[in-house]
């Protein structure tokens, strides 16, 4: 209860502190123009029972749970001139909670993002450092994205809370997104009633299980995205690296890892409707693959934007997800005013393919979410 | 038959000619623009088209989103209305790309920009003889 206060008062006092409308901290130094943008939000969880997998393959359940807490906290600087353009992204999970859960680190702050970006022309940029890739609808923005998407991110970007115990994880990640990107090249090409926006990049890979940067493990990929008619968008992504995700040595290593994706974007009738599909997969370890797609509809009536989704993935090497989990989900966002967004969902999952898995602890098929969400950002 | 040729060719000149409405583009008069297309000044706005032929950086401005200059500009150059176009540029600065265009309270701070910045392109109500008015061209 304390730290649910807490967490409601920062929220509360950063209102109060920044400046007035949705604009950034703007500050000139000479030829230099810089940019601070934040954001920060509070999630509400209720989940009707908590799946958890644990050792030697074993599905289990806890109680229902019921949790609020500040989840991200961005700040965003920018340094902007001519031609050449500086971000750095600090982010933190929890930054404002008093305790420690599970053993999961809160407060700390790390650089997520810190890029340079050179513009030769519009159609030709360098940008170096390290960065979110390019992939899919929300790769590039995850963590801002219940601002101006949903507080619960398809599942082909984020993996639903606490399906795998954390020992587990590293070797069972879900996550279908490649790593953040190093090095890229980026531009668009405008056509009369068409735009291309092209993105090729080189990454590190993936890194073993030991940690360390195995030399083979170097990953490139690209995205086109076409905009026809300024309201039909298409997107074409793919990443492929040298390493395999599973967690295995170098020695055991099974050959190269390929992640496709495909995406659409429509809007309608004035903005009004918008209309989204995106499918991705990927093959690692030469023997299995996986793949996850979404298809969302969101009306924008005037502060309100209601949404409805539907949300499937299927991961043959993983004990859960090999049974196909779907999500069911509605809700809508509420903008209060420039600086401050409200969310409320509801997500039913179910995983399918019953016949052919072992019994399941707790009926753990069915569960019902509640996310709710107050994001404030400038 | 010769009077549907001649007003259909009426009709082309005429969807070729001037489109603004209610406001006029104008930039430095130092620069060598004199006719833009519709779809560049979108794209300007956008974003996405950042430098001027001569590498020059385009610096785009606007009025306040309660501005009926603004509304004007924004729904026909733009085909959105300032608060769509303010949750783009929200967007694009929370996601790195750069902060959105200059904005400004009145037509005059606009035109001191202006005159002050080689690469600046901005929207007024009634032409000023310290700013470049350019001639924006559509094609339907």
């Amino acid at each position: 209860m304390k730290r649910n206060i807490m967490v409601i008062f920062t929220v509360l006092q950063f209102s109060l502190i920044a400046p007035q409308g949705a604009s950034a901290v703007e500050l000139e130094a000479g030829p230099w123009q810089f940019g601070i943008n934040a954001f920060l939000d509070a999630e509400y969880t209720w989940m009707e029972k908590m799946p958890m997998l644990m050792k030697g393959g074993m599905i289990g359940t806890i109680p229902e749970t019921s949790t609020f807490d500040q989840t991200h906290l961005n700040l965003l600087v920018g340094a902007e001139k001519d031609r050449t353009r500086i971000n750095i992204n600090i982010h933190s999970h929890h930054a404002f909670s008093a305790e420690a859960d599970n053993g999961e680190t809160r407060g700390e702050f790390e650089i997520e993002e810190a890029y340079g970006t050179y513009s030769f022309s519009d159609r030709l940029s360098l940008q170096a450092g390290f960065f979110l890739t390019p992939f899919g609808i929300y790769n590039s923005a995850k963590y801002i994205t219940s601002l101006f998407a949903t507080v619960v991110l398809p599942q082909m970007y984020e993996m639903p809370a606490n399906y795998n115990s954390s020992e587990l994880q590293e070797h069972l990640e879900h996550d279908l997104m490649p790593p953040k990107a190093n090095f890229m090249l980026t531009g668009n090409f405008i056509l009369p009633a068409i735009e291309a926006e092209y993105f090729l990049y080189a990454t590190n890979g993936f890194r073993g299980t030991s940690g360390r940067d195995e030399n083979t493990d170097k990953g490139y990929g690209g995205r086109l995205r076409v905009t026809a008619a300024d309201n039909y968008k298409f997107g074409f992504s793919y990443y492929g690296a040298n390493d395999s995700e599973s967690g295995l040595s170098p020695s055991e290593d099974t050959g190269r890892t390929k992640k496709f994706g495909f995406d659409v974007e429509v809007l309608l009738f004035s903005d009004i409707l918008k209309l989204e599909y995106e499918y991705v997969r990927d093959n690692f370890d030469n023997r299995k693959h996986r793949y996850s797609y979404y298809v969302r509809s969101t009306l924008y009536i005037g502060s309100f934007s209601p949404f409805a989704s539907y949300d499937l993935a299927k991961d043959r090497g993983h004990e859960l997800y090999k049974k196909t989990q779907t999500r069911l989900s509605i809700g809508t966002g509420y903008n209060w005013n420039e600086n401050i967004n409200l969310k409320a969902e509801y997500h039913y999952h179910f995983f399918g393919d019953k016949e052919k898995t072992p019994v399941l602890m707790n009926n753990l098929e069915n569960i019902n979410m509640l996310r709710g969400a107050i994001i404030f950002a400038f | 038959m010769r009077k549907l040729i001649l007003l259909l060719f009426c009709l082309t000149l005429f969807s070729a000619s001037i489109v603004c409405g209610e406001y006029l583009i104008v930039v430095n008069k130092e620069n060598p623009i004199s006719k833009l297309h519709a779809n560049e000044v979108k794209y300007i706005y956008l974003m996405k088209k950042r430098a001027w032929a001569d590498g020059t950086q385009i610096l785009p401005l606007d009025l306040l989103k309660r501005s009926k200059v603004r509304e004007s500009f924004s729904q026909d150059i733009l085909k959105k209305t300032p608060s769509t176009m303010a949750k783009y540029y929200f967007k694009r600065a929370l996601s790195g790309k750069g902060q959105p265009p200059k904005t400004y309270q009145t037509e005059e701070e606009i035109i001191d920009y202006i005159t002050r910045n080689v690469g600046a392109i901005g929207y007024i109500s009634k032409s000023n003889p310290a700013v470049k008015t350019v001639d924006i061209i559509s094609k339907k």
